[in-house]
């Protein structure tokens, strides 16, 4: 053989080599995860994908959207269109987006469905708590508002998706709902961005398509209430579904042994007493986050009702530390 | 074995454990990483005496240089150990096929040195496929870097060994 | 003797397996990093905006704004806050996930280890 020829020959191996080697490496799915801070929260986006340059891209248009979707809603932005309904309460509608639109209107349905135990227009009752400086209202502040906590009164147009506030000092409070929601949409761009598989978590609003790389279910825990921040009391197998936990240790203050926290009973504008942390898993990420809540806020015996009527998967830890699992969640909860 | 032919195996041994102690003095970035020095003995050995005297200068220099530095039995002394007897084995058999010359052997014995090692570091102590290809680009580089040196070092010394018989010869 | 009579001296399978060898080198020094998924980088973000991309192997401590961020032996932790969580010290070493500081939006992910497919995805 010639030596040019066995130099060609040589590059040519190596060459060959080198792409197998490399499309081995590429063929297989990845996980790539991507964490920022957002609506006041840590919100975490991983995805499944053979091609990092694919996630990268996928991801950074979710946060994109979730940049915009965070300026839209802000209860506390005051360029937010949630402001802007907030600021003309009581004097005219507001045309908004149609995030925004959708948002408010699946806000007042889960509040019919729940009979207002969920609430949007909790708003007057929550700024009167104060849980970074551990204020907390007196009671006749607290009456004071109650009536301003009606969402029968917040009225859409359909037409030009305007809303209104009917009533001076009614504050619309999107809280509750508006992280599930975008743990829905999130999801939905990743999946059109060919993301074969994910999670997108906006704290504790996960929802979650596809499976790991290996084929199994994803794994997510369910934090303890009492215990340090990574104690879990369980975990769930998620496959295509969303799930989130309302619970009592995520904003509070205790005062003389009393512990004040950020969710409240609409009727009584006062922390609701029942459990510690509520879960709840569903194929819609909206519907998980308005009903954990929802259902916080429920005394016991109701909060079951409710759970069984509509055949709900959940796991709650009641106030006194027992817990309750509905039979439907049982094959995907692995107790701790 | 004739005497004259062990007297001559124990120069030589004694060459290669003196470049092996000779290196251990040059202060390398990376513990682990030389440069090989002595495969310019076991080469030259080769070249001359042929395989049993390579391997036989190659076992003692690893025996008694892990003894002169307490390594004997411990995790360097099995990737020398693996690592000598693989670069010998390919050395020897680049040798029989007679189209290199002692730089094209030098980089062989580097090659398979380092491979060597590498295999023994996977069998015997970490199955962590990954930190040895994050090795790889390093030890290829310095197998390279250190296979031209010893190389050139073996053609240098092999003239001079020529010149000096040469002279030996014609003063005879 | 000069380098080039010694150079004189090599054949051509010398210089074919040389040149070869150098080749082979080179595409490693390149191509393995490559095609490691990420190698091993602690990302640092403050206020989602990159502030540092270091190699888990280095041993490093970097103040950020209240927070000792320490990098040792393959693994990063939150050494001080002055924040009164204190849940990112507590979280203590990781080498592989995130460590977040809320209050200090900061943000501190080791990129490159690959996901332990037995750990938990995420939390609620």
């Amino acid at each position: 053989m010639k030596p040019k020829l066995l130099t060609a020959a040589a590059i040519v191996f190596v060459l060959a080599l080198i792409f197998i080697l490399k499309n081995q490496l590429n063929s297989t799915p990845h996980v790539y995860k991507k964490s920022e801070i957002l609506m006041d929260t840590v919100i975490t986006l991983t995805v499944v994908t053979n091609s990092e340059k694919n996630a990268d891209e996928a991801i950074e248009a979710a946060f994109n959207y979730l940049r915009g979707f965070e300026r839209m809603l802000s209860f506390f932005n005051a360029g937010s269109e949630v402001s802007a309904i907030n600021k003309n309460a009581g004097v005219g509608p507001v045309k908004v987006s149609s995030d925004t639109y959708e948002l408010t209107k699946k806000a007042v349905e889960n509040a019919k469905w729940t009979s207002g135990s969920f609430n949007p227009a909790i708003g007057p009752a929550m700024v009167l708590w104060d849980f970074k400086n551990k204020k907390r209202p007196t009671d006749s502040e607290i009456k004071k508002v109650l009536p301003l906590l009606d969402y029968t009164h917040i009225v859409f147009n359909d037409n030009d998706s305007s809303i209104m506030l009917k009533d001076k000092g009614m504050l619309l409070d999107l809280g509750g709902i508006a992280k599930g929601y975008a743990a829905d949409k999130t999801a939905e761009i990743l999946k059109r961005a060919g993301m074969q598989a994910g999670i997108a978590s906006m704290a504790g609003d996960i929802s979650a398509w596809g499976t790991r790389p290996d084929g199994s279910p994803w794994r997510v825990g369910i934090r303890a209430p009492r215990g340090a921040p990574d104690d879990l009391v369980g975990v769930l197998s998620l496959k295509d579904l969303a799930v989130s936990t309302a619970g009592d240790y995520e904003r509070f203050f205790i005062e003389d042994g009393v512990r004040y926290h950020h969710i409240l009973v609409p009727a009584t504008g006062y922390p609701a007493r029942d459990f510690q942390s509520v879960t709840i898993v569903n194929p819609k990420g909206v519907v998980t986050d308005a009903l954990d809540t929802g259902l916080f806020a429920m005394d016991r015996e109701k909060a079951l009702m409710f759970v069984e009527k509509n055949n709900l998967m959940v796991h709650f830890i009641f106030a006194d530390g027992s817990t309750f699992t509905s039979p439907n969640l049982k094959g995907l909860l692995e107790n701790r | 074995m004739q005497q004259r032919e062990k007297y001559r195996l124990a120069l030589l041994a004694a060459c290669a454990i003196a470049m092996y102690g000779f290196e251990r003095l040059i202060p390398t970035p990376i513990p682990w990483l030389r440069f090989g020095f002595a495969n310019i003995i076991t080469l030259i050995t080769l070249t001359l005496y042929g395989f049993n005297a390579a391997l036989t200068i190659t076992l003692i220099r690893i025996l008694i240089g892990s003894m002169l530095t307490g390594t004997f039995l411990g995790p360097p002394f099995v990737m020398s150990l693996v690592g000598g007897v693989f670069s010998v084995a390919a050395m020897w058999a680049a040798f029989r096929i007679r189209v290199f010359g002692p730089l094209g052997l030098s980089l062989i014995g580097a090659f398979f040195h380092n491979l060597g090692q590498l295999l023994a570091v996977y069998a015997v102590f970490i199955q962590n496929l990954r930190s040895i290809l994050i090795l790889a680009p390093v030890i290829l580089f310095i197998g390279t870097l250190t296979g031209v040196l010893n190389g050139l070092a073996v053609i240098f010394t092999m003239e001079h060994l020529k010149k000096m018989s040469d002279n030996v010869q014609n003063t005879q | 003797m000069r380098i080039a009579e010694l150079i004189n001296r090599t054949t051509l399978f010398d210089r074919i397996l040389l040149v070869f060898m150098v080749f082979v080198t080179g595409a490693a020094i390149v191509l393995v990093p490559l095609c490691l998924p990420r190698g091993g980088q602690v990302r640092i973000e403050v206020d989602n905006k990159l502030l540092y991309k270091l190699p888990i192997n280095e041993d490093k401590t970097i103040p950020i704004g209240g927070l000792v961020v320490e990098i040792r032996a393959g693994k990063v932790r939150v050494a001080d806050s002055d924040c009164p969580g204190q849940i990112c010290v507590k979280q203590g070493w990781i080498d592989s996930g995130a460590i977040i500081c809320l209050p200090k939006r900061v943000v501190i992910t080791v990129e490159g280890t690959a996901a332990v497919p037995k750990g938990i995805d995420a939390t609620t």
